[in-house]
């Protein structure tokens, strides 16, 4: 294999690389076979000696990956079909299957149980409302919305509780579309 | 033979750190360096010295020579420097702990 032949295949197996790396390396090697017939080498002797080219693009991809993975061209034709296939899957899943209608209707269920609990917390409240304004005192009235108070509390830590696990729950779905959407696995 | 290729190149990353430690040297004589000393295909060392330069270990310099294209020569880093001695330190303990093993081996058979 002469010169030509081994850069040419390097240069195919590695065109996920970006540009200038793949250009620096290449020069590397291009500058490699100058040195190297200097020493009185031909350039089949050269590349035999530097190795199988496409086994030297793979191991420099591997090396490249694990320093700049983010700098990896996925194929570009690929990841964009990819990218629009995404999208298309997770707003048909979100709006058409109404995953996020249902997400907000069952937040609202959730915000309406914390405003009962608030309402059923401050009813006592009422109750001196009612003796400013009518002046009297129902005792029987007062015990009721203390103890509709005490039922408040408890629907609040649940309401606390639940809102917790919402949330949690929100956020995975959330990060789950982003991620499908990024191409991640 | 897997193992043995990511071996290897462990090692090779190790050979190429000292000896630019010893004396700042170009890309065609690393690799002649090496193949010296240890078989490998010579073309996997230039991808090892970009990770080196990447990974903030060595810097790179160009110099003009008389004959030839200028040759680019790898210079360690402070980085680079510490990072050798701590693979050094590996290394040795590794090869200490490996001998022992085998002559353990050896004398109780």
């Amino acid at each position: 294999m002469n010169k030509d032949q081994f850069l040419t295949i390097l240069r195919k197996e590695l065109k996920s690389m970006p540009g200038k790396d793949q250009k620096e390396l290449l020069e590397d090697y291009e500058t490699h076979y100058a040195f190297g017939e200097q020493t009185g080498k031909s350039e089949e002797e050269i590349s035999l000696e530097l190795g199988n080219p496409f086994e030297l693009a793979r191991e420099a991809l591997e090396e490249y990956k694990r320093d700049s993975p983010h700098l990896m061209k996925k194929s570009a034709s690929d990841s964009m079909t990819r990218t629009i296939f995404a999208v298309i899957g997770l707003f048909s899943l979100n709006f058409i299957l109404a995953v996020v209608p249902i997400g907000l209707s069952i937040w609202a269920v959730w915000l309406s149980l914390l405003v009962s609990a608030a309402a059923m917390i401050v009813a006592p409240l009422l109750v001196l409302v009612d003796f400013i304004s009518i002046s009297q005192f129902a005792a029987g009235k007062f015990f009721a919305t203390l103890a509709i108070s005490g039922l408040g509390i408890f629907l609040l830590a649940a309401c606390i509780y639940l809102g917790k696990m919402l949330l949690q729950l929100t956020k995975s779905y959330y990060n789950w579309n982003i991620r499908v959407i990024k191409g991640g696995n | 033979m897997n193992i043995n290729v990511q071996f290897k190149k462990g090692v090779l990353e190790l050979c190429v750190l000292v000896l630019i430690h010893r004396k700042e040297r170009y890309g065609f004589e690393l690799v002649q360096q090496v193949s010296n000393y240890v078989q490998v295909a010579e073309g996997a060392l230039y991808p090892l010295l970009r990770r080196l330069v990447t990974e903030g270990h060595c810097t790179t310099y160009l110099q003009e020579s008389n004959e030839g294209p200028p040759r680019k020569y790898y210079k360690l880093t402070a980085n680079g420097e510490q990072y050798m001695q701590e693979m050094l330190k590996e290394w040795n303990q590794f090869v200490k702990d490996v001998s022992s093993l085998l002559e353990e081996g050896v004398t109780h058979e």
